[in-house]
């Protein structure tokens, strides 16, 4: 919870830079956030190509207007929001089909040392895949951000007992999904 | 949506280890390496878009004003014009002849007020014909 409201400001920081500097500034944005947003986008459109594309177009406009973000309280939330939003006006319009356990469009990078672990990291990402988005965006949101519910009901728009069942849901349908095969694994 | 009721004995220690698991996977996808440039390149575009479209904005205004003061100026210009082509159609024509004057006052003084009073009411004519 700290490093989240330390990100939170660190985020802050960067769209002050940005209201003040301009577009030149919004490189400091970009690192800072990208890997978060599109991993959140991907929960939503699931093709790798298409979150970047839902996070290209929500910074290109926080970059063109940073006073977006500048009168928010929580800056990072609304980011997400934004995110969220492309995303969910891509996935309308372009309706992928996706077949189970593809993964073929993610940029994957793994490390020497977790090689072993690249295929419980693939099931992980085919479990998440199989989730509704509401259900997968909640997961990413609490998990990896580390939302709280409250927190994540204000992204999403929804109250936090719909966020907090959505997580339950996705949670017994991830533990049916990976829990045999993590334990096959380790028993292997 | 309805409350889910999960069995917190025997579902706590999977949670915990399934959200473990989810975790460790994080940072398992990468951003594309061409994302940072495109970002930056197409927020560079949309700024200069902006910025040449606030110049076309002000060129346009500018022009307007301009051609408004131009135009208000012209106009200034045919009214004066018009006066003095008045005052040249008035004063151009008017026959004083000496032996006109003569005639009718001896003195140069009532010559010149007869002169100026006929002047008038030419000018006078000319502005009636003109409305």
């Amino acid at each position: 919870m700290k490093d989240q409201s330390a990100f939170s400001e660190r985020v802050q920081d960067c769209v002050d830079r940005l209201t003040i500097v301009g577009v030149d500034a919004l490189g400091a944005l970009f690192d800072l956030t990208s890997h978060r947003l599109v991993r959140f986008a991907l929960a939503l459109t699931r093709n790798q190509h298409d979150a970047e594309d839902a996070v290209q177009t929500a910074l290109v406009r926080v970059a063109s207007r940073p006073q977006l973000l500048s009168p928010t309280t929580c800056p990072w939330g609304y980011l997400l929001r934004m995110v969220r939003n492309e995303s969910l006006l891509i996935a309308r319009r372009k309706k992928r089909w996706i077949k189970a356990g593809d993964l073929s469009d993610l940029v994957a990078i793994c490390c020497v040392d977790e090689i072993e672990r690249e295929e419980t990291y693939r099931a992980i990402w085919s479990a998440l895949r199989t989730l509704p988005p509401q259900q997968a965006e909640v997961v990413v949101l609490k998990i990896w951000e580390e939302l709280t519910f409250a927190q994540i009901a204000v992204v999403l728009e929804e109250s936090p007992n719909t966020v907090a069942s959505r997580y339950q849901y996705a949670m017994a349908k991830l533990s049916k999904l990976l829990l045999p095969q993590h334990h096959g694994v380790h028993r292997d | 949506m309805g409350c889910i009721v999960i069995d917190s004995s025997d579902s706590y220690e999977p949670l915990g280890d399934i959200e473990a698991m989810v975790r460790s996977a994080a940072n398992y996808v990468q951003v594309s390496n061409d994302l940072r440039p495109r970002v930056l390149e197409a927020a560079r575009e949309r700024s200069g878009e902006r910025r040449a479209r606030r110049f076309i904005r002000q060129a346009a205004l500018f022009a307007a004003l301009l051609t408004w003061c131009v135009t208000a100026s012209v106009s200034r210009l045919d009214i004066r014009d018009d006066l003095r082509e008045l005052t040249l159609a008035t004063t151009g024509s008017y026959p004083i002849s000496n032996n006109w004057i003569s005639g009718r006052a001896s003195s140069e003084a009532w010559a010149l007020v007869d002169a100026y009073t006929e002047l008038r009411e030419r000018q006078a004519d000319v502005l009636r014909l003109k409305l």
